[in-house]
């Protein structure tokens, strides 16, 4: 529970422009170190009646946003605690998918462990997950904020729910305007019992609101000024989706977002530098591999922002 | 007063009492030899050398016997003590920019001779460089020292024409920072947190205004200001890189004068006067930014609560009981306010209080005993609403006991010593948040520490041209309980350290206790009269750390405790330098080159979670530090044009197993080449120039080499695992200022008893954007579901053009 994310301090940082310091910022072309492309595996699975996929595919160069070179040929396999094995075929080129045997059934059961094995060659890698509990959302609600410094008055959409009693709970939280799904690093949702990360011993809370406000999505002008997320109620609608994640998973999205959500500008005195994001997929060579495996529960809500989504905040 | 005897006794009790034993010997071997040596029938002449147009006591003056050809200087209180055999001596006293004085004196038993010099009255005043004796930086034993006058301090160009007394130091050689608009500075390359930075004794834990734009000192209130580099004498301790000892004016003891000013940022006003006259006086210093208050009028918000604004307020006062005792008693607070609104916000500061007391026991031994409290305190609360709230306060509190001593053996010895203890109380965070209405308290628990140390010194001419300087230190620390002890188990290098086992630790035992020798050496052999040979080592134990890991430190960055996991950081430097003066001391020169070895500095696991967190220092790694470099310095002292040529050539690193696959790697502010010039003109006696041009070398950052997709996110990686692989461009600037003094006569043609000026500064003349950092992202726009981000580069600069200014300062 504690602002990991300090967009606070970029908001100290856009008051101190008001004083006349300007930073400024140029896309520039630089050339990078040479470096041999590694195996990526994008293997995250879902609780859901639906087709799962896992990815394995070569890392391309930082700048080429060409279609990775996928790898063929693998066995790829996860296996459950109780020894059933569930096969991932090879649809395309580095494509492995499986698919439930009828439209009802879903992949996993909460509380049960997977392992995924993966032979590429003579070569074998494999990860652990467990498929941890996910609450149900209650609620979503719209809150009214009064536009300050320059920017709109505006509505942010929250959901609402509890974490679990009992500490490890973590999730990952992924919502959808209009059906458009936020997926940019800023829109990262991650929370660690409720709160922001495990350092703050937070249990059992209703989700705090830096996370409930976490939904909505983030927009800003050329002039960098924040759009309003919903302008008032009428036809936008949004929904929301709670995702179990492991501790591990957890503290892999909060890598994540250290290394792709910069702040940018002025933001920039404070950044940390790049470093690696580790994976929990090992090879028995130890060879270099980046990615993650996870198994998620999910739970779903969607609202439409009428009238009567409005929550009346207290005010001090 | 209470706390400190407390620790005293705690102390003494847990000291290990063979050390202490130890302690004794040598402190008595220390003492006695010089005294055995040079027992003879003596007389000692001492006394305060001051400022005649204000009282202030004058720093560094030298008193020479002519003719001995041998003197002294006086200490920061301005007190100087010789002992000679009795005889008829012709004593000089001397100051840069002061009038000469020489007094003829018969000398049978001991005498007290305080002299008040006055300010050169030249026709054309010539800018002064350096208000030390024009020799010092030769025949001193110190080296490794990096000094400037605060007169100079004031005419350098500044960003926003704001005076900075932290940002001009770094023009000197072996000082620089991460970029622009970075807190604080690097000294030898060594970090921010390695440096210890004492406002008339007291530690400054932040010495930055507005996250680093502005330092904390108000140069109105600064009287002097010298950084150790290297060689640093035993009375100081307690971290690696640096000591800078900033002294506080002590306010004109004669007359009223009030200095003030105007500036882009900040409005500033200093009153000093006499309470007592010659006895006693006072100074009141304030600085506030003043942009809020012209923009209330149009912004709502800062009406409503909204609030930004820094301030710092300096006081200090004097009193001399008699003519062996004095005291004075200064304090500082300093604050920077951010708010959003009534209820949001964040707000932090520092605030220290010294009081001092100056003792004479005799003409020989000078005594003064200190005692100060410091803290730095920060606090966040966020939420704009009661039920959905976040709020944290963090604190470092310190409150010592300083008494030091120096004995004036005779004219070959002077010997320091004393002792130190300093009471720690760490919090690194009072937390508590608030979802939907109930609230939980996310605090990590308080720390206590005691740190301690004796130390002496000796100055010992051992021939006409040998002079050497030796001392010790021994340092102690305790982290004491009541608190938890983590025990941490091993893992892969550069991943979180797992908990084995937290142990609680009553209150007053110990959780963890290190202790530790630093000795000191230097000599200096003068191989002619212009010219010295001078070397050095020291060894320095450092037992509290900021723990920061971004590109620059910022306010939220805590000060935290060695512990049972975190070990004390240990450096040793050594160094070597030529000093050489030309012209009759109009040119001043010198060579040093340094080589640093640091243990157990910290280094941070990927993802480390660093605020608010119990169990820091499962992400902390411990690396070994390697710098080394070589520093030029070529400054010309008199003259209309004056100035001086910085460079220093220098590498700093870092190994540790688990970052850049265990090798060595670059420190994030290493910068290979560091060339500053200053220059100042005088045009006339109106109008005066003065200029700085900077160039360094860019500064190493991470570039990655790949990038993967995990559900749609674009992630950057290095396959070659390697930490700061790439230098950005080279930074250089120019900056410019022109000063235009108001008319110093009437038209009758009598002297203006007000004096004001008018300041015209350009910063970054040429309008360089010199890039701080760059940085890799996927872009802002969205990427649709199934295709690719479209990754980029970014280079980001802080102060991206040139930035005129005005200030407007009067004295009256």
């Amino acid at each position: 529970m504690k602002p990991t994310r300090i967009s606070y301090i970029q908001k100290a940082f856009f008051l101190a422009l008001s004083i006349g310091i300007l930073a400024c910022e140029d896309d520039i072309t630089v050339d990078l170190p040479e470096a041999e492309p590694v195996l990526a595996f994008d293997a995250w699975l879902y609780q859901k009646p639906e087709k799962q996929t896992i990815l394995i595919s070569r890392t391309n160069t930082y700048f080429d946003a060409s279609e990775p070179e996928g790898i063929s040929g693998a066995a790829v396999n996860v296996i459950d605690g109780n020894g059933t094995t569930f096969a991932f075929n090879e649809e395309s080129a580095g494509v492995y998918s499986w698919l439930p045997s009828s439209p009802t059934d879903t992949f996993g059961t909460v509380g049960q462990s997977y392992v995924l094995d993966v032979r590429i060659g003579e070569e074998r890698y494999s990860a652990f997950s467990q498929m941890g509990r996910v609450p149900e959302i209650d609620s979503i609600t719209w809150r009214f904020e009064e536009g300050t410094f320059g920017s709109d008055d505006s509505y942010f959409a929250e959901f609402w729910s509890r974490d679990f009693e009992g500490e490890g709970d973590a999730y990952w939280i992924k919502s959808w305007k209009n059906g458009l799904y936020l997926n940019k690093p800023q829109e990262i949702n991650v929370s660690f019992d409720g709160a922001f990360s495990p350092g703050g011993n937070a249990d059992g809370l209703v989700f705090i609101q830096p996370i409930r406000d976490g939904i909505n999505p983030f927009e800003l002008d050329e002039d960098d000024t924040f759009l309003p997320p919903f302008e008032g109620p009428g036809e936008d609608s949004i929904y929301v989706e709670l995702n179990s994640i492991t501790p591990e998973a957890w503290f892999f999205w909060n890598q994540v977002i250290i290394q792709t959500d910069r702040a940018g500008g002025f933001g920039e005195l404070f950044a940390t530098p790049l470093a690696n994001v580790e994976s929990n997929i090992a090879s028995e060579s130890d060879e270099q591999v980046v990615g993650f495996f996870c198994v998620s529960a999910v739970k779903g809500l969607g609202r439409k922002f009428t009238e009567d989504a409005i929550r009346e905040a207290e005010e001090f | 007063m209470g706390e400190t005897i407390f620790g005293f006794a705690r102390l003494s009790v847990r000291l290990n009492y063979k050390k202490l034993l130890l302690v004794k010997k040598l402190l008595l071997l220390f003492a006695v030899i010089p005294c055995f040596l040079f027992a003879q029938e003596k007389a000692t002449i001492s006394g305060y050398i001051k400022d005649a147009s204000n009282g202030e006591a004058l720093i560094g003056a030298t008193v020479l016997i002519k003719e001995l050809n041998t003197g002294n200087i006086t200490n920061v209180y301005g007190f100087y003590s010789i002992t000679l055999p009795p005889g008829d001596y012709s004593v000089i006293y001397r100051y840069v920019g002061f009038v000469t004085q020489e007094r003829f004196l018969s000398l049978q038993d001991n005498q007290r001779i305080d002299v008040e010099l006055s300010e050169e009255q030249t026709q054309l005043q010539e800018v002064v460089v350096t208000a030390k004796p024009e020799d010092e930086n030769v025949t001193s034993t110190e080296m490794s020292v990096a000094e400037i006058d605060i007169q100079t301090v004031r005419k350098m160009p500044a960003v926003l024409g704001e005076v900075d007394v932290i940002k001009s130091l770094q023009l000197l050689p072996g000082v620089s920072s991460v970029g622009d608009g970075a807190s604080g500075f690097n000294v030898r390359g060594g970090e921010v947190g390695q440096n210890l930075i004492l406002l008339d004794e007291a530690p400054v834990y932040n010495s930055s205004h507005l996250l680093g734009f502005f330092s904390v000192f108000n140069p109105d209130a600064v009287k002097d200001l010298k950084l150790y580099k290297g060689a640093i004498p035993a009375q100081f301790g307690g971290r690696l890189a640096s000591i800078l000892d900033i002294r506080m004016k002590e306010g004109n003891s004669k007359e009223l004068e009030v200095n003030g000013g105007i500036g882009t940022v900040f409005s500033r006003i200093a009153i000093e006067a006499p309470i007592v006259k010659e006895k006693s006086s006072f100074i009141v210093a304030g600085r506030r930014s003043y942009a809020d208050i012209l923009a209330r009028p149009f912004v709502e918000e800062l009406r409503n609560g909204a609030a930004l604004n820094f301030y710092d307020l300096t006081l200090k006062t004097n009193y001399q009981f008699s003519d062996k005792d004095q005291i004075f008693l200064s304090a500082y607070f300093g604050r920077d306010n951010f708010k959003f609104d009534a209820n949001q916000g964040f707000s932090w500061g520092n605030r220290t209080t010294t009081l001092r007391w100056n003792h004479l026991f005799n003409d020989r031994l000078f005594s003064n005993f200190t005692t100060f409290f410091s803290d730095y305190q920060y606090e966040l609360a966020f939420g704009d609403n009661p039920r959905d709230r976040f709020e944290w306060n963090s604190d470092i509190n310190t409150f010592a006991f300083k008494p030091s001593f120096t004995y004036f053996i005779d004219q070959k010895n002077e010997l320091t010593f004393g002792g130190e203890v300093y009471r720690y109380w760490f919090e690194p965070a009072q937390a508590r948040g608030i979802s939907d209405g109930e609230v939980i308290d996310i605090s990590v628990p308080d720390k206590q520490s005691v740190e301690a140390a004796i130390y002496i010194n000796n100055v010992q001419e051992l021939t006409d041209k040998l002079t050497i300087q030796y001392g010790v230190r021994f340092s102690y620390f305790n982290l004491i309980g009541d608190g938890n002890k983590f025990i941490l188990g091993d893992t892969i290098a550069g991943r979180r350290r797992p908990i084995d086992d937290i142990i609680q630790v009553d209150k007053g035992n110990s959780i963890a206790q290190y202790s530790g020798w630093e000795p000191r050496f230097s000599l200096k052999y003068q191989l002619n009269r212009s010219t010295s040979f001078k070397a050095s080592y020291n060894r320095m134990l450092q037992y509290i750390h900021l723990i920061s890991n971004t590109t620059a430190s910022n306010p939220l960055d805590v000060w935290t405790p060695s512990s049972n996991n975190l070990e004390p950081q240990i450096g040793q430097q050594w160094a070597a330098g030529l000093f050489k003066n030309f012209s009759n001391n109009r040119y001043e020169t010198s060579v040093e080159v340094y080589y640093r070895k640091t243990g157990q500095q910290l280094e941070y696991i990927n993802g480390a979670d660093l605020l608010i967190n119990e169990a820091l220092e499962a992400d902390l790694l411990s690396a070994d530090g390697r710098a080394y470099g070589v520093e030029l310095f070529v400054k010309k002292n008199t003259g209309r044009l004056n100035g001086w040529i910085s460079y220093t050539l220098g590498r700093t690193e870092l190994q540790t197993e688990g970052v850049n696959n265990g090798e060595w790697y670059p420190n994030r502010f290493d910068q290979l080449h560091n060339l500053k010039l200053t220059a100042f003109y005088e045009i006339n006696n109106r109008w005066s120039l003065s200029s700085t041009f900077s160039y360094l070398s860019g500064t190493p950052t991470t570039f990655p080499t790949n990038r993967y997709e995990v559900q749609g996110i674009t992630i950057p990686h290095n396959s070659n695992d390697s930490r700061n692989n790439v230098r950005l461009p080279d930074y250089h600037r120019l900056d410019f200022s022109a000063t235009r003094k108001g008319r110093a006569v009437r038209k009758n043609g009598k002297p203006r008893k007000n004096r004001d000026e008018l300041v015209f500064t350009v910063y970054n003349l040429y309008n360089r954007a010199n890039p701080f950092s760059i940085y890799f992202w996927q872009g802002a726009d969205r990427v649709n579901v199934g295709e690719r981000a479209d990754t980029r580069a970014t280079q980001v600069s802080i102060f991206a053009s040139f930035i005129p200014s005005i200030t407007y300062n009067f004295k009256f």
